[in-house]
């Protein structure tokens, strides 16, 4: 009896490994086209950079008045996007959810590379990145800067170590199963990072309660990064900015975000790598779910950051959202767009289980995503234009902010970046969890590794 | 955006005060419609009166000038120099106007100013007008107005730190070329600070010493102890200005001692520093831990 269940395990894993695995062999030319794609967005954006370090911000479009331009919208973009790492892995999961099993590490790889340009985009941001040093050296304790710079680090170990660990088993199954499918260089990779992992229950016993400690410490370590960032703004006394409620108001809004930016990530990993065997409709179903309920908190924690200011209309607040409600305002247009592309189509589109599907979540995540950067942009920036107190004696084309072609440049080669190390991960690595998917099929994985 | 705020808040005071004075109805007194003075017209009673003046009425009269007409409009309260109003009214009048007001823009002081401190200052005002002539009874005890005859030759001033007063030294020559220390000259001592100066004295004589010595009270001074001090005597014929140390220094509290939010890193609050290097060395404590957990687990390897 028990040999005959050996052998259906063995008969499993040995499709599932090879699904999942698949993809680490070939080299496809869409794929070289797409990493040559990115690489040339990013060799223009380090020719960009280079002449903005030479010469200075001066050739970015901040001035004055405007000092947080496209750079930071950017930043709280990439640690809204970087907190679906936390949501999926730690809050869904920790509550038990089963369908997050092939999402999860997605989650993490997005996690990871985007919470890393957060850090990047903050140096591009300098004017004088030679000083970068003296953040820490004269940084003071009181600032919300330093604990934003604490709690961005603190977000880069816990990420990685939350994508890495749950991946030595599938290292070890790689390494023992394909020695001969993969290039050598690639093998020996797979062999030092599996850290000589055998799959002893011992072993077994060491990641399931270090990842446990890591996922429930992520959680508050998450909600701290994006609430550091809000206070940022925050504690700055500015029209728009002065709300007490910006810490959730940027949790939520980075909910939304990182769940589009996973259903795009899933859906084209699905359909490149055929892997829609494991992740299926159902995925995406529970995905969309997900996304109506944190995009409906958000479009509550609109309410109150629009509605509250709008009923009072301090003078500074009324000129502020009449730069954002009046269509002749500034960012009217913008505003109008973002909200409903980025929040209400979404919302509407979502509660349909018809539009719950691949394709439609697709098309929905990137209206998320790309939502999500402009409601960076609306945040940052038109608040800026509207200091209290007028600067005084600058010229008339301060009081405005056009990205110059250098910035945007950077700022998209920044992305690039991003979507480069998301690509590169799961291309190199299994994008699934070989063991926890075989484990749910019933598999003994202790014992077939 | 502010500036037209001032315009509209002027705008509203000065129709405001116009509205006022249309009501504007001055009361006199039958039985002091034709007064005359009550106190004597003289140097001291004149003197007296320029200090309640200066305290009272120069808010909104501003300084007294001698001219034909009111030279000044709403929102400035006449200059009570001008002839015109110097020559309809009588000190009784005056008297009256001071005390009822005329129920606008012109304050009651019937009960703010005694009745002898009222014609004082109406003794005052007369002051600017050569042509007012004070009954003969009032006029027999007028003080000269400087009872040293001779030259000036300097004014000095120093802190007498035992008895808390700036004391001014006038020196000059009598008519036959003596050196003396003048006597009964009047001088003016003020303190200078950001906005104004700050009156100690306005028109005191000098003793027999040629001195003025007046009490400094409790004034503060700048860090390192130090007042400036101005002092003129017989309308300007001398004057000075001295730097006086009076105090050890001005000891403020500096908002940037002591640890707040504000402070420089050093002065982190206790709070906020315990709370950060607590979170934050707890944090790395178990990502520590983690990664020593890799480390458990290579270290289970198959060798």
């Amino acid at each position: 009896m028990s040999e005959i269940i050996k052998q259906n395990d063995e008969k499993i894993m040995t499709k599932i490994t090879k699904d999942l695995t698949h993809h680490l062999t070939t080299r496809p030319l869409g794929f070289k086209l797409w990493i040559g794609f990115l690489l040339t967005f990013i060799a223009v954006a380090i020719w960009a950079y280079g002449i903005q370090f030479e010469k200075g911000l001066g050739v970015t479009g901040m001035r004055d008045y405007v000092s947080w331009g496209l750079y930071i919208a950017s930043f709280v973009f990439f640690v809204a996007v970087a907190l679906v790492g936390m949501l999926i892995s730690a809050t869904v999961g920790l509550l038990k959810q089963k369908w997050i099993v092939p999402v999860s590490r997605v989650a993490e790889m997005i996690a990871l590379a985007f919470v890393l340009m957060a850090g990047v985009i903050i140096v591009v941001d300098m004017g004088r990145p030679d000083r970068l040093l003296n953040v820490f050296i004269y940084g003071r304790f009181q600032s919300p800067i330093i604990w934003d710079i604490t709690v961005v680090q603190v977000y880069i170990l816990i990420s990685f170590l939350l994508l890495f660990l749950p991946m030595l088993p599938d290292l070890a199954i790689i390494r023992n199963h394909m020695k001969g499918d993969l290039p050598k260089w690639q093998w020996k990779m797979y062999n030092i990072l599996s850290l000589g992992w055998v799959g002893t229950p011992q072993q077994y016993k060491i990641l399931h309660s270090t990842v446990r400690v890591l996922l429930i410490l992520i959680v508050p370590v998450a909600l701290g990064i994006h609430t550091v960032t809000s206070w940022l703004s925050a504690m700055t006394l500015r029209a728009g900015w002065d709300s007490t409620i910006f810490g959730p108001y940027y949790v939520t809004g980075a909910f939304v975000a990182g769940a589009g930016a996973v259903a795009v990530a899933l859906y084209f990993i699905r359909r490149f790598y055929h892997l829609e065997e494991y992740i299926t409709d159902y995925h995406f179903d529970k995905l969309g779910q997900l996304m109506v309920l944190v995009a409906l908190v958000y479009l509550y924690f609109n309410l109150n950051e629009f509605w509250v200011p709008g009923f009072k209309m301090k003078t500074a607040d009324a000129k502020h959202l009449h730069t954002l409600f009046s269509l002749h305002g500034e960012y009217g247009v913008m505003f109008y767009l973002t909200q409903m592309f980025g929040l209400i189509l979404p919302i509407i589109f979502g509660l349909f289980r018809r539009f719950r599907k691949p394709f439609p979540m697709m098309i929905i995540g990137i209206a998320l995503v790309v939502g999500a950067w402009f409601k960076r942009v609306i945040i940052i920036i038109p608040t800026l234009i509207h200091a209290y107190l007028p600067i005084q004696n600058v010229p008339e084309s301060f009081h405005e902010y056009d990205p110059t072609g250098i910035e945007i440049t950077i700022t998209l080669g920044v992305i690039a970046v991003a979507v480069l190390i998301v690509s590169l991960l799961a291309k190199f690595f299994p994008v699934l969890p070989i063991w926890e998917i075989a484990e749910e099929k019933g598999v003994d994985i202790e014992r077939d590794l | 955006m502010k500036k037209s705020i001032l315009n509209i808040i002027g705008l509203i005071s000065i129709s405001l005060m116009i509205a006022a004075s249309a009501q504007a109805q001055w009361k006199i007194d039958d039985g002091l419609k034709d007064a005359k003075l009550k106190v004597d017209y003289n140097e001291d009673n004149i003197t007296a009166g320029k200090a309640i003046y200066d305290s009272r009425c120069k808010a909104c009269h501003r300084d007294i000038v001698t001219t034909e007409k009111n030279d000044r409009a709403l929102p400035s309260a006449p200059n009570l120099g001008n002839k015109e109003f110097q020559s309809t009214n009588t000190d009784g009048e005056m008297f009256c106007k001071i005390s009822y007001g005329n129920g606008g823009g012109m304050p009651p002081f019937e009960k703010q100013i005694s009745d002898v401190d009222k014609w004082k200052v109406i003794a005052f005002l007369r002051s600017y007008y050569p042509a007012y002539k004070a009954s003969t009874a009032s006029t027999q005890a007028a003080a000269p107005v400087n009872s040293f005859k001779g030259t000036l030759n300097a004014i000095k001033l120093s802190y007498d730190s035992e008895n808390n007063k700036v004391v001014a030294q006038l020196s000059g020559q009598d008519g036959d070329g003596n050196i003396v220390n003048p006597k009964g000259v009047k001088v003016s001592i003020y303190v200078k600070r950001y906005f104004g100066e700050l009156p100690l004295c306005d028109g005191e004589k000098t003793d027999a010493n040629g001195m003025v010595s007046i009490p400094l009270g409790n004034l503060p001074t700048d860090t390192l102890g130090f007042i400036i001090v101005k002092a003129s005597a017989a309308n300007n014929a001398v004057s000075t200005e001295s730097k006086l140390k009076v105090s050890d220094g001005y000891h403020w509290k500096n908002p940037l001692d002591g640890r707040h939010l504000w402070a420089v890193r050093a002065k982190t609050p206790l709070w906020l520093l315990i709370t950060y290097l607590t979170v934050t060395i707890s944090v790395l404590a178990i990502i520590a831990w983690a990664f020593f957990q890799l480390f458990r687990i290579y270290n289970l390897r198959e060798r």
